[in-house]
C-alpha cells in the first residue's frame, strides 16, 4: 500500500481496554512495521515527538484522562499543533471533545457535542451492562452496538458506504471546526439493538460518525465506529489513507543483537506457560462473570483477546533467526508475566473470592495482559522492521474451512 | 500420488524420553501415511521403530476429530503384561479427539521415570510434569487435582489408579473418571514407566477438504436410520446380546440418562444414579453429577455375577483403575465383597486370571487369530447384521486405523470398507485411494499385531 510508512504509536496506557490489538492485526495484514505502543509514562517522556500518527482506540475515557492528566493532554495538544495526527475511536473519540467535567476538561481540543448524551435515559432491551455510562449529571447511552452502515463525505468518496462496528463510540453532532468523513447512515444484519430500534434509528442516524479538525499544522480524527476492527477491511483502507504521505521516512531499523540471547529451551518455557494462560482463559469463558473495572464492564472473552495476540505471533518467533535477536530478559519477563495470567485466571475461577477481590484482581490481571501484550508486540515489530522476521502482506480474505469440534456441554 | 494428509493430522509425532526426561519431535511423513494410513497402524511403525525401549505409543486415527462418523478414536499400542504380545487399547468419548487437537498426531513414550510424572500435552507443547502430588490419589482425585491444576474442567486424561501404581496386570488406563476398554493390562505398563498420567488440551483445529462435511453427513443420517433406529443406551445393547437379565434389570433401574462420545450416533454409555434418592434429579453435565458412567457391560455383568452391589463395585473399579470384569471373576472365586477390590488393587499378581477373557465360541475364534483388540467391544453383530470373527477382526481393523469408536464400528453395518476408502479419497484429495489399499493397510496391522 505505501512505501514511506508513518511512525505511528498506539496508546496502550490506563483505561485503554482491548481494541488497541486490532491496530497489530491490521498492520500486519498491511506488512505495516512503523509501529510502537505508548502508555502515559511514554507520553510523558515526550515519546509523541517521534511519531507521526497517535491512535487511541476504545476504553474508559475517564481513566484514560485520568492516566495522562494535564502532562499528557498538552503534549497532545503539542504534538497536534505541531503537524501530528491524532486518531480517536471510541473511547479516543469522547476524550478530546469539549467538557466541562474533570478529567476530561483538560482534553478541550475539538468543540463538537456529543449526541448520545441524555438526562432521560431511554429502556434498554438488551446488554444493560452495557448500555449506559454515568456522565457528570447526565448519560452516554448506547443505542446499538457491532455493525453499522455509514455514508461518507470525506476520503474523496462522497455518497459511498462502508460498514464498521460500534461499540459505544460516539454519535456526534458536528461543530464549525470539524469536517465530517461520515455519518451512521443504516443498520445491517449484524447490528445489535440496546434500545428499541425506532428510538434507535432516531438517535443514531444522521448523526456523524467520524469528523476530521484541523488544529494548528495537524489534525485530530474522531470515530464513533471502531475502523481499526480487523474484520472491516474497507473501514481499515480508509485509516490507512489518513496518513499515507505524512512525513517520515521507511526505514529499516538495524536489529542489534542482544548480549544475552534467548534460547530454545527458554522460548519453548514461555510458549507454555501463553498456552496455560490461554487454556484457562477459554475455560473461565464458561463462566458468567464479569467485573466493573472504573465505568466500563469487562467480561472473560476479553483476557483471550490480548492472550491470542501474543499467542498466534510467538509461534511466529520460535525460530532461530529470530530467538538470536531477542533478548533473553525480555522473554524471562514475558514469561513470569504469563505464568502471573495463569495464576490470576485461576484466582478467579476460584471459589470464595469476593466481589471487590475479584474486581481487584480482574483488574490486575487487565493490566498485566496490556503490558505484556504491548511488550511482546514492540519485539515482534521490532524485528518485522530490521527485516529479520519476513513480513508478507497478506491477501484480504483467506478461507479455509476449519473446524474446531468441541462439545456443548461438560465432558467429564 | 498426490494426496493432502494434512487435512487430517498436525504432521508432528511426539517423543517422549522418560529416562532423559526430554521430549522431542519428528515429522509425520507422507511417506508413513501411505504405507499405514493412522491409528493403530502407525503405533505399529512406531513401536518396530522403537521396539528396543519399551514403547508406549497413544496415537490418532486418520479420521480422528474430524466429522466423519464416530470419530472419536485414539489407540494406545504396548505389549500386554496379560499375553506378553502387543495389545492395542482404544481410547474414545472425548480424549481421542483431545489427542489430535492438542497438536500431536502420535505420542511414543520410551524409557522410565525415575519419579512419578505426569504428560502435559496442549497447544503443541509437551511437558513432563513431577506427579508426586497426585500419585497415590485415586483416578477420580487425580482427575480433579489436574483439571485444577491445568484450570480447564475440559481438559482430557489418560491416567491410572492405585492398581496401575502397582503394576498390577489388571490394573487399566482410564480415560477421565470412568475406566475404558483397557483388558490388556496397559495401566500396568504406565505404572512401569512412572507415568501416572497423559492430561490434554488443545485449542487446535483441522481444515477440510470441500464435499468431506457433506459425505460425512450423509453417512452419519444412514447409521442414525439404520439399525440402531430407536435404540438406546447399555441395557438396549445388553439385551440384544442377551446378558443376564437380573444385571440389566438392575442397570435399567438406576439409568440416568444415556451419552455418546464425540460425533456418534448411538449413546452407549449410560449413567447411573445410585447415591440419592430415586426422585433426586440433577442437571446433566457438571462435575456434581451423581452416580458413575458405564460403558462397559462385561465388566458390569461380571460384578453383578460376583453377588456384589454392581455399581458400587463399578465405581470402586473405577477409582481404583482396575478391570472390571476380570476384578469381578475374581471376587466371585474368593468369595469375597467389594471391599476385596482393595486387595487386588493393591496386588501385584492376577492368579486364576484368564489370559483372555473368553466367553464363547466366537470369542475362542477371535483369540486364536488375535488378541490384539480389546474384547470390551462386544464381539457379534448387535442389533443386526451378521459378523462372524473375520468380520469382527476387520471391523475393528478399520476402526483402529481410522480412529472410528470401536464399538459404534460394530454397531454401524453401515460403515464399510467401501464408503470409508471414499471418504479417505475426498478427505485427503487422495485420488487413487481405494478399499483394497484400506483393506491391505488392516490386514498389515493384524499380521503385525499378532
Amino acid at each position: 500500500m505505501m512505501n514511506i510508512q508513518s511512525e505511528v504509536g498506539i496508546y496502550v496506557g490506563a483505561g485503554a481496554s482491548h481494541s488497541w490489538t486490532w491496530f497489530a492485526d491490521i498492520f500486519d495484514r498491511e506488512a505495516y512495521s512503523a509501529v510502537c505502543f505508548l502508555d502515559e509514562r511514554d507520553i510523558a517522556a515526550g515519546a509523541l515527538s517521534r511519531i507521526d500518527v497517535f491512535f487511541v482506540s476504545g476504553g474508559d475515557t475517564f481513566a484514560i484522562a485520568y492516566g495522562l492528566g494535564k502532562t499528557g493532554a498538552d503534549a497532545i495538544e503539542k504534538f497536534v499543533r505541531c503537524g501530528g495526527i491524532y486518531i480517536g475511536a471510541c473511547a479516543g473519540a469522547y476524550l478530546p471533545l469539549n467538557s466541562s467535567l474533570p478529567p476530561l476538561n483538560q482534553f478541550n481540543f475539538v468543540a463538537s457535542r456529543i449526541a448520545n448524551l441524555t438526562k432521560d435515559l431511554p429502556e434498554a432491551v438488551a446488554k444493560p451492562e452495557k448500555f449506559c455510562t454515568e456522565y457528570g449529571c447526565r448519560y452516554v447511552y448506547h443505542p446499538v452496538r457491532e455493525g453499522v452502515r455509514l455514508r461518507l463525505s470525506g476520503w474523496g468518496r462522497d455518497g459511498q458506504y462502508v460498514e464498521a462496528p460500534l461499540y459505544g463510540g460516539p454519535a456526534l453532532l458536528p461543530s464549525d471546526d470539524a469536517e465530517v468523513l461520515a455519518e451512521y447512515a443504516d443498520f445491517t444484519d449484524s447490528t445489535e439493538f440496546l434500545i428499541d430500534r425506532e428510538i434507535a434509528g432516531r438517535a443514531l442516524l444522521g448523526t456523524a460518525a467520524a469528523i476530521k479538525k484541523a488544529y494548528g499544522k495537524g489534525f485530530f480524527y474522531l470515530f464513533g465506529p471502531h475502523f481499526e476492527h480487523p474484520d472491516y477491511h474497507e473501514a481499515n483502507n480508509l485509516l490507512f489513507e489518513i496518513f499515507a504521505g505524512t512525513r517520515s521516512s521507511q526505514r529499516q531499523e538495524a536489529v542489534e543483537l542482544p548480549l544475552r540471547p534467548v534460547d530454545k529451551k527458554q522460548y519453548v518455557t514461555f510458549l507454555s506457560a501463553v498456552s496455560n494462560a490461554r487454556i484457562m482463559a477459554l475455560a473461565l469463558e464458561r463462566s458468567a462473570f464479569t467485573w466493573l473495572i472504573g465505568r466500563k464492564v469487562y467480561d472473560p472473552e476479553k483476557i483471550r483477546v490480548f492472550i491470542e495476540t501474543i499467542w498466534k505471533r510467538a509461534l511466529q518467533l520460535d525460530a532461530t533467526e529470530c530467538l538470536a535477536c531477542i533478548e533473553s530478559s525480555e522473554i524471562e519477563l514475558l514469561t513470569v508475566q504469563a505464568v502471573q495470567f495463569a495464576e490470576t485466571i485461576q484466582k478467579l475461577r476460584s471459589d470464595g473470592q469476593s466481589c471487590a477481590q475479584d474486581t481487584a484482581l480482574a483488574e490486575f490481571l487487565f493490566l498485566i495482559l496490556r503490558k505484556a501484550a504491548a511488550a511482546f508486540l514492540t519485539i515482534y515489530f521490532h524485528l518485522k522492521r530490521g527485516g529479520v522476521l519476513h513480513q508478507k502482506r497478506r491477501s484480504t480474505c483467506t478461507i479455509a474451512t476449519c473446524i474446531s469440534p468441541q462439545p456443548q456441554h461438560s465432558i467429564r | 500420488m498426490t494426496m493432502e494428509t494434512m487435512n487430517n493430522y498436525n504432521g508432528t509425532i511426539l517423543i517422549v524420553d522418560l529416562d532423559a526426561k526430554s521430549c522431542s519431535t519428528q515429522d509425520l511423513t507422507e511417506e508413513l501415511i501411505e504405507k499405514a494410513l493412522g491409528g493403530a497402524a502407525i503405533n505399529m511403525e512406531l513401536y518396530e521403530q522403537y521396539k528396543d525401549r519399551e514403547p508406549l505409543i497413544l496415537g490418532s486415527g486418520f479420521f480422528t476429530a474430524t466429522f466423519a462418523p464416530a470419530a472419536c478414536g485414539g489407540v494406545i499400542t504396548a505389549k500386554s503384561p496379560i499375553t506378553g504380545k502387543i495389545a492395542h487399547v482404544p481410547f474414545g468419548w472425548q480424549t481421542g479427539v483431545e489427542l489430535k487437537l492438542t497438536g500431536f498426531d502420535f505420542v511414543v513414550v520410551l524409557g522410565k521415570a525415575a519419579a512419578p510424572v505426569r504428560l502435559w500435552l496442549h497447544d503443541g507443547l509437551s511437558d513432563i510434569n513431577d506427579s508426586a502430588d497426585i500419585w497415590g490419589k485415586d483416578v477420580w482425585e487425580s482427575t480433579d487435582k489436574l483439571r485444577e491444576v491445568y484450570g480447564d474442567d475440559m481438559a482430557q486424561m489418560l491416567l491410572i489408579g492405585k492398581a496401575g501404581e502397582n503394576k498390577n496386570p489388571l490394573a487399566v488406563v482410564s480415560e477421565n473418571y470412568w475406566g475404558g476398554k483397557d483388558k490388556a493390562g496397559l495401566g500396568a505398563v504406565f505404572g512401569a514407566k512412572n507415568l501416572k498420567a497423559v492430561a490434554m488440551r488443545g485449542l487446535g483445529s483441522l481444515e477440510v477438504a470441500d464435499g468431506f462435511f457433506q459425505k460425512c453427513v450423509e453417512l452419519k443420517n444412514g447409521i442414525i436410520a439404520g439399525t440402531i433406529k430407536g435404540k438406546a443406551g447399555l441395557y438396549d445393547i445388553g439385551t440384544a446380546l442377551g446378558i443376564d437379565a437380573a444385571a440389566l434389570d438392575k442397570l435399567k433401574s438406576i439409568t440416568h440418562r444415556n451419552d455418546a462420545g464425540y460425533n456418534c450416533a448411538y449413546p452407549y454409555y449410560t449413567f447411573l444414579k445410585y447415591n440419592e434418592a430415586p426422585t433426586f434429579v440433577d442437571m446433566m453435565g457438571g462435575s456434581k453429577e451423581p452416580g458413575c458412567l458405564v460403558s462397559d457391560l462385561m465388566g458390569f455383568a461380571s460384578l453383578a455375577a460376583a453377588g456384589v452391589d454392581a455399581p458400587r463395585a463399578m465405581e470402586k473399579c473405577y477409582r481404583l483403575g482396575l478391570e472390571p470384569a476380570a476384578a469381578g471373576a475374581l471376587l466371585k472365586k474368593q468369595g469375597a465383597g467389594i471391599d476385596g477390590l482393595d486387595g487386588l488393587a493393591a496386588g501385584g499378581a492376577a492368579d486364576g486370571l484368564a489370559a483372555w477373557s473368553v466367553a464363547g465360541a466366537l470369542d475362542s475364534a477371535i483369540a486364536a487369530q488375535t488378541t490384539a483388540f480389546s474384547m470390551a467391544v462386544p464381539t457379534r453383530a448387535i442389533f443386526g447384521g451378521q459378523l462372524d470373527a473375520d468380520g469382527w477382526i476387520k471391523r475393528q481393523a478399520l476402526a483402529y486405523v481410522l480412529g472410528i469408536d470401536p464399538v459404534m464400528a460394530v454397531l454401524s453395518p453401515e460403515i464399510t470398507v467401501e464408503n470409508m476408502a471414499e471418504l479417505v479419497q475426498i478427505s485427503a484429495e487422495w485420488d487413487d485411494f481405494s478399499a483394497d489399499t484400506l483393506n491391505t493397510i488392516c490386514a498389515e496391522l493384524v499380521k503385525k499385531s499378532a
